[in-house]
């Protein structure tokens, strides 16, 4: 037994097959029925490396409640075949993310069968770039800056009496836990907080006990890596709302 | 927020490549109720995962979980869901009627035919002949139950036929993992035997899915998967985020290899998360130095930080264990694969698409 890198990795026959027939089902137009629309600016050279093509029908025919699965310690479980069903126990999962993705779609993990979960952490790794970006617009994201927990969207409830001036929370557009698009979620719960729809997500003002805060929310699928660019376009965004 | 909840320390089993200490050490109720507290008091819905030392020596702390996030269910407006890994040995009636009136989804620590290899009792004997029993009033109340299998080297002869019968069983679901930490040695002759032991299994589970069956054996489905979505096992680990232990005294740290070091300490059920800790974890570049060149990085387990931990004592060194085994798996996987999408290709895109 060793440790062995590998030069090189073959890359196997049903994966490359699988990849063709999806292609080809978006070429031929499948697949497309929930395209992510984004308002406010124009596309940037960062959005346009990626496309948002998501179809997340939803299955009304099985539950989508528990996307956030619990594992079982002592085991990493990744599902892939769906339970028997039997009738009074245990419903049904469905999973997004079990889903074929598209060749340079922004990936989730779907291990965490929970893309908020994943699409959280992947910001937090791309925090200190777009600190860095807030900083380049003249704006420096201090201790007192809150960044937001998992797909919060009660947005008041999250916000309620936090000592901060911007909060930032990264999320999934595309994903589906609430049984429709977090982009659907996010937009639905922004109305009335004078929000502005980005090409990078969304920021808004929202009010609470202590005072006035500016809310950041971005969406990794539309940003795909955290380029220094994309930071201060989004600091710029922003800072025109901090006085 | 998610907590996998260490109830006790104790266990009435002593496995030989279980590499946790067993103590007379049981979570207080006044931890417990902090727990759940802290567990509604984020995110859009609460999960406990019920897990020791043997979770059901302590059945009354489970009893008043469920009972407290009922309450805390309702008043918050957030659904919970409860999980727990057993050894199966204690399980009763009483207790799957609660699983399945409460929905506490069980994963049973069951090596098949390999069993009495390495998991005994305390006291030496064997749990093969109590567990068949059990597994089976198990399988009849949560018919997609988990049976999770850990293969120690001197059992791997013993793997394919295993699979074979927990399959028989009634198990769908099977999940297997090598042994590793310090209480196992592999060497090239076990780890040979192993894999061949994969090869059989391979074949038996592409007959299984040819005629239609719905049986998942982790080791192949979760690299196959992988490959197609592209997702990478390197961003499964979890560490400190998804789901985080709470041991008896109410500390919470990143991940249940961590429990004890004050580095992976996340906070308290008390006192909540440190969430700057949390953000230092998130940011770490978690990939081993020698796995950075390898073509098969994206494919492989190598940035678990917890297995590392287990296996080498250092969060981001692999073991030549690890390494090989999953050099091989992969192989063995896709080599599987290819010959299931061959022989099947309208079956195989529906269960991976």
């Amino acid at each position: 037994m060793e440790i062995k890198p590998q030069k090189t990795a073959r890359r196997p026959m049903y994966a490359a097959a699988l990849a063709a027939a999806a292609s080809a089902a978006v070429l031929t137009g499948c697949g497309t029925a929930g395209e992510v629309a984004i308002e406010g600016d124009g596309p940037t050279p960062v959005a346009q490396q990626i496309t948002v093509i998501t179809d997340t029908t939803p299955d009304t025919t099985e539950t989508t409640a528990r996307k956030t699965e619990l594992i079982l310690d002592g085991d990493m479980v990744v599902e892939t075949e769906r339970p028997p069903q039997v009738m009074g126990l245990i419903p049904p999962v469905t999973d997004p993310s079990d889903e074929l993705q598209l060749e340079g779609e922004a990936t989730v993990c779907p291990a965490y069968q929970n893309e908020n979960e994943s699409a959280r952490l992947r910001g937090l790794m791309d925090a200190d770039r777009l600190i860095a970006g807030f900083e380049k617009a003249g704006y420096s994201l201090a201790e007192t800056d809150v960044w937001l927990n998992l797909p919060e969207m009660d947005l008041q409830a999250a916000l309620l009496d936090k000592d901060a001036n911007v909060m930032v929370l990264f999320y999934d557009g595309s994903a589906d836990e609430y049984g429709e698009s977090c982009e659907t979620v996010l937009r639905r719960s922004l109305a009335g907080f004078e929000p502005a729809i980005r090409d990078w997500g969304a920021n808004a003002k929202v009010r609470d006990a202590v005072g006035e805060h500016r809310a950041v929310f971005v969406d990794i699928n539309k940003y795909g890596e955290m380029t220094e660019e994309a930071a201060e376009k989004i600091a710029n965004n922003v800072t025109e709302m901090i006085p | 927020m998610n907590f996998t909840l260490h109830l006790t320390e104790a266990c009435n089993m002593n496995c030989a490549y279980c590499t946790r200490e067993k103590r007379a050490v049981r979570m207080s109720e006044e931890v417990l109720d902090a727990a759940c507290d802290l567990a509604f008091a984020e995110g859009s819905r609460a999960g406990l995962c019920f897990f020791g030392g043997e979770p059901l020596l302590e059945r009354g702390l489970i009893q008043r979980a469920v009972s407290r996030c009922a309450d805390l269910s309702r008043k918050t407006r957030k659904p919970v869901q409860y999980r727990m890994t057993t050894n199966g040995t204690l399980l009763d009636d009483e207790f799957l009627a609660l699983a399945l009136r409460e929905n506490i989804e069980i994963g049973l620590s069951f090596d098949g035919t390999a069993q009495d290899i390495a998991r005994h009792y305390a006291d030496g004997r064997g749990t093969m002949a109590v567990l068949e029993a059990k597994a089976k009033a198990l399988l009849r109340v949560q018919p997609h139950c988990y049976a999770m299998m850990t293969i120690a080297p001197q059992a791997a002869g013993k793997t394919a036929e295993s699979v074979k019968y927990l399959y028989q069983l009634g198990f769908r679901r099977i999940t297997m993992t090598p042994a590793y930490g310090f209480r196992v040695s592999w060497d090239d002759s076990t780890l040979a035997l192993l894999m061949q032991q994969l090869r059989e299994i391979a074949a038996f589970w592409s007959a299984c899915i040819l005629q239609g069956d719905a049986f998942y054996f982790s080791p192949l489905d979760a690299k196959i998967r992988e490959c197609i979505t592209g997702s990478q096992p390197a961003e499964r680990c979890h560490l400190g985020f998804r789901q985080m232990p709470v041991t008896p005294d109410g500390k919470i740290y990143a991940c249940t290899q961590f429990i004890g070091d004050a580095d992976y300490c996340l906070g308290d059920v008390f006192r909540g998360l440190d969430r700057e800790k949390q953000r230092e974890l998130a940011r770490r570049d978690a990939a081993p130095d020698s796995c950075r060149e390898c073509a098969l990085r994206p494919r492989c387990t190598n940035s678990c930080g917890c297995l590392n931990r287990l296996e080498t004592g250092d969060e981001r060194r692999v073991s030549p264990m690890q390494c090989s085994y999953e050099r091989a798996l992969i192989e063995l996987a896709d080599a599987a694969a290819d010959r299931l999408y061959a022989a099947a290709p309208q079956r195989f895109a529906k269960r991976y698409q």
